[in-house]
């Protein structure tokens, strides 16, 4: 009220300025005040309508069917309101209440002491994503006590796939003051409940350009109860082709927290680039970061893993070996260490590797093994427990090994043929090495053997598999396209996967190539088997087309669309979830990312009418 | 190998004026320049050779070194980089005129450009040569555009003495001159190894356009743009040397243009109140371009895709129809009445005060895409006025009644804009080549092509006559690829046009003999799926691959341009503009090994 007041006085100076021939000072300062404004209606089965004409604003938005708002509009249409993944059950009142962050209080009471810290952590990223509602500045002060009552039973903190991710969230309001309830397994589960409960939240910012108001106003009674279909929720960032900085990297995660992804894949490095700081081996930045100032150094990576953590995403640090691999690791020489990797760089490329630049590390020098030690060390002393390393994999080009005289000589010592069955050997030897330095390297950290992600390749084909690959060991990720048998023989042969099909999750098809843009509705369409042996799926965003400047608006919001199949499965049509995602954009927009756009403004304010 | 001399020569140069730093001992890589292109080697504690950075590297490597568009009559970089003071860079502006303010206007944006050259998170040293800019406007009485103004630039570099660089640019008009200081711009390197800023010197240039009209469409009416996002564009646009920024300023889902005769278009037709363009943004914005040498082109079209902002007219048929694939091509249709005498009211206070804050315009965009006889036809009163004038309600009579309007609609805005300016139109059954001069007069129309380049209408229309801006959708629309807004699967035009499709867009090649007729082409952004937030990303730096074509109308690929071009882009994200990248930065790095 104060500043309504404020602005009447200011138009009846500007009057006056008028009349005294110094209007300029005032002009720039008084904003413009639109009245009436659109306003929009909760129309059953059509959602949210534009009225036909401007209407005069609404004193108060809990009593009317008409909203000045379409955020507003948004949280209360509809079975699920604004919630983006889709919860189990929902049950949300068609009236909203006003708060304000200040008169918000957490009630930690019930959460085991050793969780505290960082669910009070967890308790901070959702206060400043309320004040981001309203561009950080919340400017109508209401004194409606809202108590958030989390309760978590256990006091675990670690992540990973048997993390107990369900919660319930209860909204209720009495007498001009609301309470909220979260229950959930762990913190990770509270987590959860918390972000459903920001986004029953919307700013209450009305179309007219005074600017300076912003309310918030949430749901005023509320039952969810909610819990993940998948347990694996990815996104893979590949930070190789290019440096993403590690702002650009946090807002990812951002973003992801919103839509409930709970793993961030790190494709850390590639034979590109290799800007992941390894403290007992610098070499690696120094002959594979682009410049000095594109790398991440141990702290950052450190902060980073925090980060995530806090958000409720565990970070998988993939170095991908033993192709993939150049740019970082060409030293070896110069250090009395032999070739780490062979035909690095090397042109013509066609024969030796899937892109330029090409590289493969030496599995016939010893030495190779040992600068491979040090760099797990380091990503064991990075990770939280229980660690979860991402070994690539993918694409080993033999042409490669065999340029290379040392490598036929160390095949010829092993007794393999220089077929494609001797590098297959090869090559499941390379991956059988790896695996057990890196279980040294766990276990003498204390830690039992741990799980290790691998992309499908060659030598994971169905009837090779077996042969090479312990299936307790290693989870397969699966790239191949829609209609590969691959990730249905490979449950049939009883390995765990997580399932990213390229021609479907893929953020960079459309852009090169005879590859086809996957739209959002096309990947939220994409279902992946219920089967035990499907932990759950990651949509990924190579990046040799894209860098910082493009990042969000190839993610965003179609990233969204796989968290809510891997969230939610849902049977329900894509037409369905299209304005609860047009919500989902606004709030990440509102949080500082800059996802895509869906459609003409005009089909956001008519729900259905664009079909 | 005579350019390998050239190289390693002018860097001897370099390394001769400067104490070598903690960083240049620390580099552990080096380019140089072999077979025409600059290869990425280890700097050996050994190496007696100079260190060069990988920009001035490219400068020496290539006969257009780091220039973006290519300069068409001659170029001559010399041999020699300076290191210069970004601190004492003058600019002496030599004939006096009314052009002068915008000659400041340039020698400060110029200003700007020379320091956004830096990376970020580096900061060049305060010390090198002075530079003084000589600027030469020969006719500086001239501010207007005009499909024939003078856009032509010599700029010459040479060091006059061990502590001066000297530039000069001589024009025949303001947009010329400004035209030099953005070539001037990009002659001017960051060392990244020795954090030095570097001018090339002993330069000629001479260079000038190919084609007049060099364009971006933005729509504005599907998705709102903010002043700044669009501000944002034409400075993009400015450095690479494209002059029209076509403002398709509303349509059938929104009208954010503010009129003060007519409050209620904007005010019942725009997204929410502060989604609206006032006059004084407007002005704003056309001063913006005029400073930037790009000229701010009204677009009103009609008398298909309007709507919203209609609706208390009664001037309308079919607002928001359905089903609507029956009346328009997409959601919400709606078409005006042409049967209205009113309407033609209207519409001439609608160009009045386009007139008035697109003061600088010399031509006028009236639409005129995508008409759909089944929306009038749905008008009992359209009918009736069909019959009274004895048509019949078949094809060639809703030409005549959309000849009607246009007819009228053209007497209006020749009043309003107080002159006969040229009018431009969309390609459409209009103005079809095997009856386009029944309705409209070749030397009043300019047709805007916006079918394929293989289309049969482009030969139709140029043996008849008429002059072309070529924006064939096949090549120029941006807004292609990505899934459809309605319906399901990918957009209309998809998949993606890269730019190597774009660079390769020739018109000289569509027109054959009628190579005169073509004034230009036209990028379009159709913002269905597009907004502030994608914007940079959608034009940059496909755009500026279609800049140089219009520039130069090189008779090379892209093959031979993608070094400079990974560059323009780099350029172009110093800037701030949010660009797509093309290639690993690996690529960027290592030229000339990421082929095929």
């Amino acid at each position: 009220m104060a500043l309504h007041g404020l602005l009447a006085l200011m138009t009846t100076m500007h009057l006056a300025g008028v009349l005294c021939n110094v209007e300029s000072t005032f002009d720039e300062i008084t904003p413009q005040i639109y009245e009436p404004s659109w306003m929009y209606k909760c129309v059953p089965d059509e959602g949210c309508q534009r009225s036909e004409h401007p209407r005069p604003t609404l004193s108060d938005n809990s009593t009317s069917a008409f909203f000045d708002s379409l955020d507003v509009c948004r949280i209360v249409c509809g079975r699920f309101g604004g919630i983006w993944p889709k919860p189990v059950t929902a049950a949300l009142s068609s009236q909203t209440v006003k708060i304000h962050p200040n008169y918000l209080r957490y009630d930690l009471l019930n959460v085991p002491a050793e969780t505290r810290e960082l669910l009070v952590e967890m308790t901070q990223v959702i206060s400043n994503n309320l004040l981001a509602e309203c561009g950080g500045h919340v400017t109508e002060v209401v004194d409606t006590q809202v108590v958030v009552i989390i309760v978590v039973k256990t006091a675990i903190t670690s992540l990973n796939w048997n993390t107990d991710e369900q919660y319930m969230l209860d909204v209720q309001t009495r007498g001009g003051e609301v309470s909220v309830h979260i229950e959930a397994e762990t913190i990770y589960g509270a987590r959860h409940g918390l972000e459903t409960f920001s986004q029953l939240i919307s700013s209450d910012k009305r179309d007219f350009s005074d600017v300076e108001h912003c309310g918030l106003v949430l749901v005023s009674g509320a039952k969810i109860r909610d819990r993940p279909i998948y347990k694996h929720r990815g996104l893979v960032l590949d930070t190789s082709r290019h440096f993403i900085p590690m702002v650009d990297i946090k807002r990812t995660i951002d973003g992801m927290a919103t839509t409930k992804m709970n793993v961030f894949h790190w494709h850390a490095t590639d034979s590109h680039s290799f800007p992941l700081e390894a403290s007992r081996v610098p070499q690696f930045t120094r002959y594979g970061a682009y410049s000095g100032s594109e790398m991440y150094t141990t702290e950052e990576i450190r902060e980073l893993i925090h980060y995530a953590k806090v958000r409720g995403i565990r970070v998988v640090i993939e170095i991908d070996a033993p192709a993939h691999s150049g740019n970082g690791w060409q030293w070896g020489r110069e250090y009395g260490l032999g070739d780490l990797a062979v035909c690095v760089n090397a042109y013509p490329w066609r024969h030796l590797c899937i892109e330029p630049p090409c590289g493969q590390l030496n599995p016939a020098n010893p030495n190779m093994y040992r600068v491979l030690r040090n760099l797990y060390q380091d990503v064991a002393d990075l990770l939280n427990s229980p660690p979860l390393l991402h070994m690539g994999g993918d694409e080993v080009y033999f042409g490669c090994w065999n340029s290379s005289q040392e490598i036929i000589s160390y095949m010829k010592d092993q007794g393999y043929d220089t077929t494609e069955e001797g590098f297959m050997k090869l090559w499941g030897e390379f991956h059988n090495k790896a695996l057990q330095i890196w279980d040294e390297e766990i276990s003498a950290k204390g830690l039992d053997p741990q799980p290790v992600m691998l992309w499908s390749s060659q030598l994971t084909q169905a009837q090779r598999i077996s042969q090479h690959l312990d299936k307790e060991r290693y989870i397969i990720e699966v790239w191949e396209p829609l209609n590969s048998p691959l990730l249905t023989q490979l449950l049939r042969l009883g390995y765990r996967t997580v399932s990213v099909p390229k021609d479907i999750w893929y953020l960079d098809h459309g852009f090169w190539g005879r590859t086809v843009y996957s739209n959002w509705r096309r990947m939220y369409a994409h279902t992946l088997p219920r089967d035990e042996g499907v932990l759950g799926g990651e949509v990924a965003m190579w990046t040799e087309y894209c860098d910082a400047q493009a990042l969000d608006t190839r993610v965003w919001p179609r990233a969204a669309a796989v968290a809510e199949r891997l969230w939610s499965d849902p049977t329900s049509t894509v037409y369905s979830a299209e304005p609860r995602l047009q919500r989902l954009r606004t709030r990440l927009i509102a949080r500082g990312l800059r996802p895509d756009a869906m459609s003409p403004a005009w089909c956001s304010q008519h729900d259905s009418k664009c079909l | 190998m005579w350019l390998q001399a050239i190289c390693i020569y002018t860097v001897f140069i370099i390394i001769g004026c400067g104490i070598p730093t903690a960083a240049e001992e620390h580099s552990l890589w080096r380019w140089t320049c072999e077979n025409n292109r600059c290869t990425k080697i280890r700097n050996e504690p050994e190496n007696k050779e100079p260190v060069l950075s990988l920009e001035a590297c490219k400068m020496f490597c290539d006969d257009y070194g780091l220039l973006w568009p290519k300069p068409t009559i001659e170029t001559n970089l010399g041999n020699f980089l300076s290191k210069i003071n970004m601190n004492t860079i003058d600019i002496q502006i030599t004939k006096q005129g009314k052009s002068d303010d915008l000659l400041t206007a340039a020698a400060d944006r110029f200003k700007t450009l020379v320091s956004s050259s830096v990376p970020k998170g580096f900061s060049a040293k305060a010390a090198g040569k002075s530079v003084t800019v000589y600027l030469v406007n020969e006719n500086p009485y001239i501010r207007e555009f005009s499909l024939d103004m003078d856009e032509s630039y010599e700029l010459y570099i040479s060091s006059t003495s061990s502590d001066k660089v000297n530039a000069t640019i001589r024009g025949n008009s303001f947009f010329g001159v400004r035209n030099g200081l953005e070539t001037l711009s990009q002659l001017i390197v960051y060392d990244d190894i020795r954090n030095n800023l570097l001018i090339v010197r002993d330069v000629t240039i001479k260079d000038r356009p190919v084609y007049p009209y060099r364009g971006i469409l933005l729509d504005t009416a599907r998705n709102f743009y903010s002043i700044d996002s669009i501000k944002r564009t034409i400075d993009a646009m400015a450095a690479v040397k494209l002059n029209t920024f076509h403002w398709h300023i509303t349509d059938s889902q929104s009208f954010p243009l503010v009129l003060q005769k007519r409050p209620n278009l904007s005010k019942l037709g725009a997204y929410s109140p502060t989604k609206v363009y006032t006059k004084q943004d407007i002005r704003e914005v056309v001063e913006y371009g005029l400073e930037r040498g790009v000229r701010v082109l009204p677009e009103f079209d009609a008398p298909a895709h309007v709507g919203e902002g209609w609706q208390d007219t009664g001037l309308t048929v079919c607002f928001k129809a359905e089903p609507w694939t029956k009346f328009c091509v997409e959601p919400p249709c709606g078409q005006l009445n042409p049967t209205k005498e009113e309407l033609y009211d209207y519409l001439e206070d609608i160009y009045v005060e386009m007139a008035e804050a697109f003061e600088s315009t010399d031509m006028f965009h009236m639409g005129g895409d995508e008409v759909s006889e089944r929306c009038w036809n749905s008008s009992e009163e359209i009918q009736n006025f069909m019959i009274q004038n004895r048509w019949n309600l078949d094809k060639s009579s809703f030409l005549k009644l959309w000849n009607y309007f246009q007819k009228n609609a053209q007497d209006r805005a020749y009043k309003a804009f107080g002159k006969r300016l040229p009018l431009i139109l969309w390609t459409s059954t209009l103005t079809d080549y095997t009856h386009v001069e029944k309705f409209l007069d070749k030397d009043e129309y300019i047709i805007q092509v916006w079918t394929t380049g293989a289309d049969p209408q482009i030969q139709g229309l140029l043996q008849k006559g008429y002059r072309l801006i070529m924006s064939n959708y096949d090549a120029l629309y941006f807004d292609c690829g990505f899934g459809a807004w309605v319906g399901s699967g990918n957009n209309w035009c998809s998949p993606y046009i890269g730019g190597q499709k774009v660079y390769g867009n020739s018109p000289a090649v569509m027109a054959l003999s009628y190579r005169d007729q073509i004034l230009g082409g036209e990028v379009a952004l159709w913002s269905e799926q597009s907004d502030p937030a994608t914007l940079d990303g959608r034009l940059w730096p496909r755009a500026a691959a279609f800049a140089e074509r219009m520039w130069a109308e090189p008779s090379t690929a892209w093959q031979d341009a993608e070094h400079r071009m990974l560059h323009v882009r780099e350029r172009l994200v110093r800037m701030g503009i949010q660009a797509e990248s093309l290639e690993p930065e690996w690529c960027y790095q290592n030229q000339g090994l990421c082929y095929g």
